[in-house]
């Protein structure tokens, strides 16, 4: 990775370790000076508040604001939303930089974020754009720090961004990424458990699961697709046995699908696809419509588990 | 075969009720051998060796399954209104056409004129298809032209709509995504109106790959398929997916 900021063509990817939001602001404001002046397309992404105090401290930048509150976050459509918009700046001269104040996240959360910023060093490689991950040092721990140092070529604690000795790529680090604990649903007895389901049994046990759930006709259908894409990809690119196991509570659906293979590569859902891809569309799909997804990978196979619920903001971006 | 000769008993019944001509022919790529039923009893199935000729589907000795059915049976159900019946009824044995592949293709083509001119003529056919003979695959290919169908040989259906469109039916997923592309391919080949039409409504499921075969048989053709009737989700995953030649919304 070179540490030319900025070079034609080349992703910069920098982690911003801060200590509250008002820290973040103060060091936000250059970077989005700079931007302004450099006439760069400036995007900024975080809580309200946050979006707001940069936008009044730098009118003069041309801001693409994207005000969320960290429960409407999920990673494989803000990676999408960054692609799609880098990729209508891509014509143009003007280059990019991105202010992203990640939200707050639970472990089960944190396992998906951290494939987020593995997969932006791939997904975003080819835009000309800098953008800062900053993250409150106050919600990592020394493990969820250790692992943000290793995915990020750049850290700025401070004013000043330097480039990061402990960057490890996107090697052996995430391909441990599916080695994680089973998802917790896994210990207790599922409402509906299907050996070797077709891929149209599994959605008619599914689907009458999520009406007596009580999900919104959103979610059901999105719950449906994403039963039905990971059952197909147990039977295609997985091996037997294909198992489905459903657990339905009011206002929620939880669905496991295991097989007996070495489960998909560990990045796999994160990047988008598109009709022209060999494969993993469906596997991307369910991670765009759905934010908690969950992968494990064991001895006795690889499960996928994802959960949806009535407030589930499926059809979001 | 129970079960065929049953139905097929009901429907010459249901025919004769309503007084139209009720005829049964055996289509192959030989010819055609056609009778009139008048009498539900002598319905039986399998081969009717004693089947007379008395007209002919077509005068044509070239006739091909490919070429437009709606030639040789317009004036079929012509004649049956002139002849003082209510409409034709059309009771078919085309296992024979269904055997090889690209006659198999044809034919789902011819199909679906038949399926388009029999919504608003006097005309009912039902073309049952020996499983036995063919195998699981053909029938489904042959059979998800069809708007009705007995027993569940194809998971989708497509059919004809009002105004020159298309219906789909029924639910789509990577099993049986290859069979709509092919579908697609043969019966919007044979559509005239621009932009084709697809409708969704009565569509119960469709994936990834069942969308992907829309946009690849239509990009196939030179085309493009309008979606109408698409669920949120599914007008969300045309465009996620960037199927650009699938186009969404109400057609202008």
């Amino acid at each position: 990775m070179t540490a030319i900021a900025h070079a034609d063509g080349a992703f910069r990817h920098d982690l911003v370790l801060h200590d509250g939001p008002a820290e973040l602001v103060d060091l936000m404001v250059p970077f989005v000076r700079e931007g302004a002046a450099a006439g760069d397309h400036v995007i900024l992404l975080g809580e309200p508040d946050f979006v707001d105090a940069i936008a009044s401290a730098v009118p003069e930048a041309l801001l693409d604001m994207i005000a969320e509150r960290p429960d409407e976050r999920f990673p494989a459509r803000d990676l999408h939303r960054a692609q799609q918009t880098l990729g209508r700046l891509d014509g143009s001269a003007a280059g990019a930089r991105i202010v992203n104040q990640m939200p707050a996240m639970t472990d089960q959360q944190w396992l998906g974020w951290r494939r987020y910023e593995a997969a932006a060093n791939v997904a975003l490689a080819r835009f000309r754009a800098w953008g800062k991950c900053a993250h409150d040092v106050a919600a990592l721990d020394p493990r969820r720090l250790a692992e943000l140092r290793a995915l990020h070529p750049f850290v700025q604690s401070g004013a000043d961004s330097v480039p990061n000795a402990d960057f490890d790529g996107v090697g052996a680090r995430v391909d441990r990424f599916f080695d994680v604990p089973r998802h917790p649903a896994l210990d207790t007895v599922p409402t509906l458990s299907m050996l070797a389901p077709a891929a149209g049994a599994a959605r008619g046990a599914v689907r009458d699961l999520a009406v007596r759930a009580g999900l919104s006709p959103t979610a059901q259908e999105s719950v449906i697709l994403a039963t039905s894409e990971t059952v197909t990809n147990g039977w295609v690119h997985g091996r037997p046995p294909v198992v489905l196991r459903a657990w339905a509570g009011p206002g929620r659906l939880t669905v496991a699908v295991s097989d007996g293979g070495a489960g998909p590569d560990p990045l796999a859902g994160m990047v988008a696809q598109t009709a022209q891809a060999v494969s993993g569309r469906g596997l991307w799909l369910v991670h765009l419509l759905i934010p908690e997804v969950h992968h494990r990978r064991g001895e006795d196979g690889y499960t996928i588990t994802f959960s949806v619920d009535s407030g589930t903001a499926v059809t979001a971006g | 075969m129970g079960d065929l000769v049953r139905a097929a008993r009901d429907y010459v019944s249901e025919g004769l009720d309503r007084h139209e001509r009720v005829v049964f022919c055996r289509l192959s790529p030989d010819g055609i051998r056609y009778g009139d039923v008048s009498d539900a009893a002598d319905v039986r199935w399998g081969p009717m060796p004693d089947l007379p000729v008395t007209v002919p589907l077509t005068t044509d000795p070239d006739w091909r399954p490919s070429q437009d059915p709606v030639e040789s049976l317009g004036p079929m159900v012509d004649a049956a209104l002139d002849d003082g019946y209510t409409g034709l009824r059309v009771l078919t044995d085309a296992t024979d056409l269904a055997h090889d592949p690209v006659s198999r293709a044809a034919w789902v083509r011819s199909e679906h004129l038949i399926d388009r001119y029999a919504r608003d003529h006097a005309l009912t056919i039902l073309c049952s298809y020996d499983v036995e003979d063919l195998g699981d695959g053909p029938v489904a290919e042959v059979a998800c032209v069809h708007a009705l169908t007995g027993g569940t040989p194809s998971p989708f259906l497509l059919h004809a709509t009002g105004g020159g469109g298309l219906g789909l039916a029924g639910e789509v997923d990577r099993a049986s995504a290859p069979a709509l592309g092919r579908a697609l391919t043969q019966v919007a080949a044979a559509q005239v109106p621009t932009p084709r039409v697809l409708d969704l409504t009565e569509l119960g499921f469709v994936d990834h790959s069942g969308l992907v075969a829309m946009h690849r048989a239509a990009a196939a053709l030179g085309t493009r398929l309008h979606l109408v009737g698409a669920s949120p989700l599914v007008t969300r995953l045309v465009d996620v997916l960037a199927l650009d030649a699938l186009d969404l919304g109400e057609v202008s």
